[in-house]
């Protein structure tokens, strides 16, 4: 069994198999415990082996949560990674207080980027290398949005890695905390980094948002930036969101808000570092 | 932390009585959340709380999880009338007149027990000849059936009491279309006129069953059912539907449950209430009408002993050996009540084919459908 303090949210893992087991102390470090902690779980998790024949030939794990069984099984090699979407499915599927949006969120001198984004479109390596390089991982998966004050509350989660960007990222950073890459899942080759320790992530606070990036790899193209207009910002935000259509006319304001405190970049690069002086020119951080 | 535990009784004590949650340890809130979240009655929990202003002094931990179920159930009911809007217009020009059941109609209504009421599909009820025109209207407007291994098309064909659940394919919800409220194949199945003259029309035209009917429904769903996966909800939805039972109608339950054949089904619903919730009003000469001429003592014995016990969320915290072998009874019984001999043996057998295979290779080698969304 394992407690994992994400911050935000915290999971109780009733059972996985013991490389996974490894992987989440390793990956989450502080975060992990084998004991119970004085908080209460809010999530209670378990990957178990499917049926029986299956265990001998090509085993599988089943991922349930609240007496859920969200997705098919997958082959046991992929049990890590799919924990992960696991807990993303827990948090998005009962998470209707905060608006929580599909997007990276990156926070610098306080104040915080959030890139939201659809697959292939680099954000999780941009992701690592900004958190690589100076700036605090708040998510690389979805910004958790105050409804009320609009602060973005931090999450310690890893970032999951896909296909080029794995050796990428082992390039820029020979010693970063990273899983051993699962070959051919849903999503390629993935492999999950933790770029800050968790001694580290405790110090963080919730963070006002002042920009919305919409990042979009071209291997091909000399960095380019556009002011999107705040109408389709505001779109794509609500399509990026996990929950806006159960919140509602809250979320529509609060959406309505955020949009209106931030300015907005549609970027299109190739070159990350150049993205993060961009960035920090733009916003003055 | 000392062991968070909780008996279905501490649950139901907690459902009635709100206010005492403040004084839950956090290992008991934990325990509460997730087996109420699995039995789908945390938003029923959260609206009770707020009604009495003990939400307020939760600790944050449960006003975090109920919130986020509360706000979930709001945005359901706007949706289930948003659904009932659309398939009453869309039976309404087929010239089928609807009865809206269950969790749907306690929405459309605004009854106690719809408020923060979690529920899968919509039901609906319509005269069996109105059937092939309500399900021709329903795939005319974007509800399909999914597709079904043969056994299980011909079960619902032959056997069951409703048509195969259609799903809309643009926005995903659910309707399950009746003729009548258990399987005709049962021998058990009220008159489907009788239950239909008990529907009345809501201010915007919608009709749904009177409060007695409705009882009388919610019990068969509960007793002669063999998926006791949301009893707990059910009798939630009793006792507060018996609480809200005007005096008058208390004598028009007795008499409809007669002319159906569920006296006993009533008599034993109003046993598993009051058991659960004490404050559930259940007047003595109703009890009595209701008591069975045989075998007081027996029955009285398989309702603690049997009925109790099974009729328990199905969460491993709250299993013990009684609750489970009390549910396989239960399993059986719901389907011994629901088909003759002959029908049960072929349909046991099939199930037990299915459920032997699916425990060596697992459930979706031969299904690839039932893997995504099961709950």
């Amino acid at each position: 069994m394992r407690w994992i303090d994400t911050g935000p949210y915290r999971f109780r893992l009733d059972c996985a198999p013991r490389p996974v087991l490894a992987a989440v102390d390793v990956l989450y470090g502080g975060a992990a415990s084998s004991t119970e902690p004085s908080e209460p779980a809010d999530f209670r998790v378990t990957l178990a082996q499917s049926a029986l024949l299956r265990r001998l030939m090509r085993p599988q794990v089943v991922f349930r949560a609240s007496g859920a069984e969200p997705f098919k099984p997958v082959p046991k090699s992929q049990a890590y990674p799919f924990l992960e979407w696991g807990m993303n499915w827990c948090i998005s599927a009962h998470d209707f207080q905060r608006l929580l949006i599909h997007a990276a969120v990156l926070v610098r001198a306080g104040q915080a980027l959030i890139f939201p984004a659809s697959p292939g479109s680099g954000k999780s390596t941009l992701a690592a290398y900004l958190a690589l390089n100076g700036w605090s991982l708040f998510s690389d998966e979805m910004a958790l949005i105050d409804l009320q004050t609009l602060r973005v509350a931090p999450m310690y989660r890893p970032i999951c890695l896909k296909n080029a960007s794995i050796p990428l990222v082992r390039q820029w950073a020979p010693e970063a905390l990273m899983t051993k890459p699962t070959p051919s899942t849903a999503k390629g080759e993935v492999s999950h980094l933790m770029p800050q320790p968790f001694a580290c992530f405790r110090k963080l606070q919730p963070a006002t948002v002042v920009g919305v990036v919409f990042p979009r790899f071209d291997a091909a193209a000399e960095l380019e930036a556009l002011e999107p207009a705040p109408m389709d910002t505001f779109r794509a935000l609500a399509g990026h969101a996990f929950n806006y259509q159960v919140i509602g006319e809250p979320a529509f304001h609060a959406l309505g808000r955020l949009v209106d405190a931030t300015q907005h970049l549609q970027l299109r690069y190739r070159d990350v570092a150049a993205v993060e002086s961009l960035l920090r020119e733009v916003f003055a951080l | 932390m000392n062991s968070g535990k909780l008996s279905t009784d501490q649950l139901c004590h907690l459902l009635q009585h709100p206010e005492t949650g403040r004084q839950f340890s956090g290992a008991q809130w934990e325990s509460a959340v997730h087996i109420l979240r699995e039995a789908r009655l945390l938003a029923t929990l959260a609206v009770m709380a707020e009604a009495c202003g003990a939400l307020a002094t939760y600790p944050s931990y449960a006003r975090r999880h109920l919130a986020s179920a509360r706000n979930y159930a709001a945005r359901q009911a706007v949706q289930a009338r948003f659904e009932c809007d659309a398939l009453q217009r869309v039976l309404d020009g087929a010239g089928v007149q609807p009865v809206f059941l269950k969790g749907a109609a306690y929405t459309l209504t605004g009854a106690a027990q719809g408020r923060g009421r979690i529920y899968s599909d919509i039901d609906l009820l319509v005269a069996r000849d109105e059937l092939s025109a309500a399900e021709r209207a329903c795939r005319a407007h974007g509800w399909y059936p999914q597709p079904l291994e043969a056994y299980d098309d011909r079960y619902y064909r032959e056997w069951a009491h409703e048509v195969p659940p259609m799903w809309h394919r643009i926005r995903g919800t659910c309707i399950d279309v009746h003729h009548n409220i258990i399987p005709p194949v049962s021998g058990r199945a009220p008159a489907a006129e009788r239950l239909l003259a008990c529907a009345h029309a809501l201010p915007d035209g919608k009709r749904v069953l009177r409060p007695h009917a409705a009882i009388l429904h919610s019990v068969v769903h509960l007793l002669l059912n063999d998926d006791v996966n949301y009893a707990l909800r059910d009798l939630v939805d009793l006792w507060q539907m018996f609480a809200a039972l005007e005096d008058e109608a208390w004598a028009t339950l007795v008499r409809l449950a007669e002319d159906c054949g569920f006296s006993l089904e009533v008599w034993y619903a109003l046993l598993l209430v009051k058991r659960r919730f004490p404050t559930c009003p259940a007047p003595l000469e109703v009890m009595h009408a209701l008591r069975p001429c045989h075998a007081v003592t027996l029955r009285r014995a398989f309702c603690d002993q049997v009925l109790a016990p099974a009729l328990q969320p199905r969460h491993p915290e709250l299993r013990s050996l009684q609750s489970r072998m009390a549910a396989g009874l239960v399993f059986l019984r719901g389907h011994w009540v629901k088909m003759p001999l002959s029908v049960l043996a072929r349909h046991l057998g099939y199930k037990a084919f299915r459920a032997a295979r699916d425990a060596l290779f697992g459930p979706y080698q031969f299904e690839p459908e039932r893997g995504a969304g099961r709950r």
